[in-house]
């Protein structure tokens, strides 16, 4: 299983991207055991130091934690956790907009578009 | 040392035993021929010798082309072994080649040569009733052969060096240099002799026993020399292969 | 930290070319570095030089501190371009042939790594395609327990399956007390293996850093880099 990485940017920080939206989205669980890095290497075709330096920089984050002898694991913090949605999607909703604004929309505008779009996302799901 | 030699084997041993059990059956052929058949004897004696012949140059080119292999394939090259074990594995690997077919050829003829009327049977259980003279003809034909072979590897090892096409041609000059030299030097130092000369060089497989008996007084510098020589053809292969024959 | 590789200003001179050009150069135990360059770069003829059977016109070459020779062929894993294998020879054979010569050869490994790339035992060398002949390659060179592993284009030619195969094995068979020098011309699928590359041209060392470093700071990835340096080669 190869995810897609930009080649052009730092591989490290996708990982790091990769694995905090795995606990954001719920697949890795407050308190889950994180695989190792080698198995993650394998897992990613990425080379294992590019990964123990992601360990190492969600450590610094607070975002992982490694207990002596027993492995690294996600934080159980959960207001870490929404602090880190809170990121992601204040950067994401950053770049959108300043996407949108480049293409000439103004932020009224903006608004109900992405009201608009929502609503149909609704109807779709149901 | 062994363990090359293992592969040596390995990688000869279909050619090998096809062309012994091709020789075996072409002479039991003969035998029969001659036996049962009313077969001309001289005849048959002829074939006889050229099935030797053909069989001990297959095997010999053998020899020559697996150490030609061993130089230029990287498995071989990248092995932690000195040239010495290099060498010694396919000095070995003649050995028995030329132990086992002269076997067959001891064996053959012994039952083939009494059927030939021209040859002196005499002469030749004579010839083993000196059990000593037997066995030194039989140890310097075994000499001879690994003496052949260590000259051609030589001529290879020195083909190598270079990277052209012609290295083939630079191979069999070199041979003929190196050989013609010896030649030369030892007529000199000894005169014309028949027993330690490399005349003998190219069917010594074959004639291990037809050495004829020439002076014996420089014998054994003639023997020295033979070895002097050797060793100074087999120094100078390792110095080639570990310096100057590259991949 | 001693170095498992260290090129003191080698040069390598084939009659008027120089194929080496005054190269210097170290990689520490632990690293996957990429040895990048266009054909006729130098980077061949620096791995033979590595692996000991090429010898440069001048300079030293040093493996875990050791001159380049029989000593250090011991503690070196090459696979050439060309082939390892002898004709006769079926995969046992193959395997027979590195675990009799070579006593860092391990053959739990090398079970292991023929069952995952799909080999068997008893194939004949000389029918596998050339994917499954790589793959064998492969297993040869990394079931050794070497210091130094260094591979000569090992996914050149090779269908995309077997590529992902070698990919694989090269981040499976990773430790951090050896290293592994890759060659290639195909950056796509395997820069983000590496911990540092370097590039060679015309014999000559242009840069050697971590990727990680060139990503950040040139902004792109090696394979764009490595077109903008070898745009007219």
């Amino acid at each position: 299983m190869a995810i897609e990485f930009d080649n052009n940017l730092p591989i490290y920080l996708q990982v790091m991207d990769y694995i905090k939206k795995q606990i954001i989205a719920g697949h890795l669980k407050p308190g889950d055991k994180i695989i190792s890095v080698r198995e993650m290497a394998a897992e990613l075709q990425i080379n294992p130091n590019t990964i123990q330096r992601t360990f190492q920089e969600l450590e610094r984050e607070l975002i992982v934690e490694t207990r002596r002898g027993l492995g690294r694991y996600v934080t159980s913090e959960e207001t870490k956790i929404m602090e880190i949605k809170k990121d992601m999607a204040s950067n994401l909703l950053d770049h959108f907009i300043q996407g949108m604004q480049e293409l000439g929309f103004d932020n009224v505008d903006i608004v109900k578009i992405v009201a608009h779009a929502v609503n149909e996302s609704n109807d779709e799901q149901e | 040392m062994l363990k090359l030699f293992k592969y040596n084997w390995l990688r000869n041993s279909t050619i090998f035993y096809a062309t012994i059990t091709v020789l075996l059956l072409f002479q039991a052929a003969l035998i029969i021929a001659v036996n049962y058949w009313n077969a001309i004897d001289s005849l048959i004696f002829a074939m006889s010798v050229f099935g030797f012949t053909t069989g001990a140059l297959l095997l010999f080119i053998q020899v020559s082309k697996t150490y030609s292999n061993n130089l230029k394939s990287y498995n071989r090259r990248l092995l932690p072994v000195s040239p010495w074990k290099e060498i010694g594995a396919l000095l070995l690997l003649q050995l028995i080649y030329v132990v086992v077919f002269t076997a067959i050829l001891v064996m053959v003829y012994s039952i083939l040569l009494p059927k030939i009327s021209f040859i002196d049977m005499d002469n030749i259980w004579g010839f083993f009733d000196a059990p000593l003279l037997s066995i030194v003809s039989l140890v310097y034909g075994l000499w001879a052969s690994i003496n052949s072979i260590i000259f051609v590897m030589l001529a290879i090892a020195i083909a190598f060096c270079f990277k052209s096409r012609y290295r083939v041609w630079i191979g069999i000059v070199s041979f003929s240099i190196i050989i013609g030299v010896i030649s030369y030097i030892s007529e000199l130092l000894f005169g014309k002799s028949s027993s330690a000369g490399l005349e003998s060089v190219s069917t010594s497989q074959e004639f291990s026993f037809f050495v004829s008996q020439g002076g014996t007084k420089w014998v054994p510098f003639e023997i020295g020399f033979d070895v002097i020589t050797t060793l100074l053809a087999i120094y100078a292969m390792t110095y080639l292969m570990s310096k100057k024959i590259e991949l | 930290m001693k170095p498992i590789l260290e090129f003191r200003d080698v040069v390598k001179k084939y009659g008027a070319k120089t194929a080496v050009n005054q190269v210097s150069f170290q990689i520490q135990p632990g690293k996957i570095v990429g040895l990048l360059g266009s054909n006729g770069s130098g980077k061949s003829t620096m791995m033979k030089i590595a692996a000991g059977i090429t010898h440069p016109t001048s300079g030293q070459v040093l493996i875990d501190g050791i001159a380049a020779g029989i000593e250090t062929k011991v503690i070196t894993s090459f696979m050439p371009d060309s082939s390892l294998t002898e004709d006769w020879m079926k995969v046992k054979d193959a395997i027979a042939f590195y675990q009799d010569n070579y006593a860092d050869f391990d053959p739990a490994k090398a079970k292991d790594m023929l069952d995952f790339m799909k080999l068997n035992n008893n194939d004949r060398v000389n029918i596998l395609s050339k994917g499954m002949k790589e793959r064998l390659q492969l297993t040869l060179t990394l079931s050794r327990n070497a210091k130094l592993y260094m591979l000569d284009e090992p996914i050149g030619g090779v269908d995309p399956v077997a590529r992902g195969k070698i990919l694989d094995a090269i981040v499976e068979y990773y430790n951090e007390e050896s290293s592994i020098v890759i060659s290639t011309h195909l950056l796509q699928d395997i820069e983000r293996i590496f911990d540092e590359v370097i590039l060679v041209k015309n014999g000559k060392l242009l840069l050697q850093d971590e990727v990680e470093n060139i990503r950040i700071n040139h902004k792109k990835s090696i394979d764009e880099l490595f077109k903008e340096v070898y745009a007219e080669c």
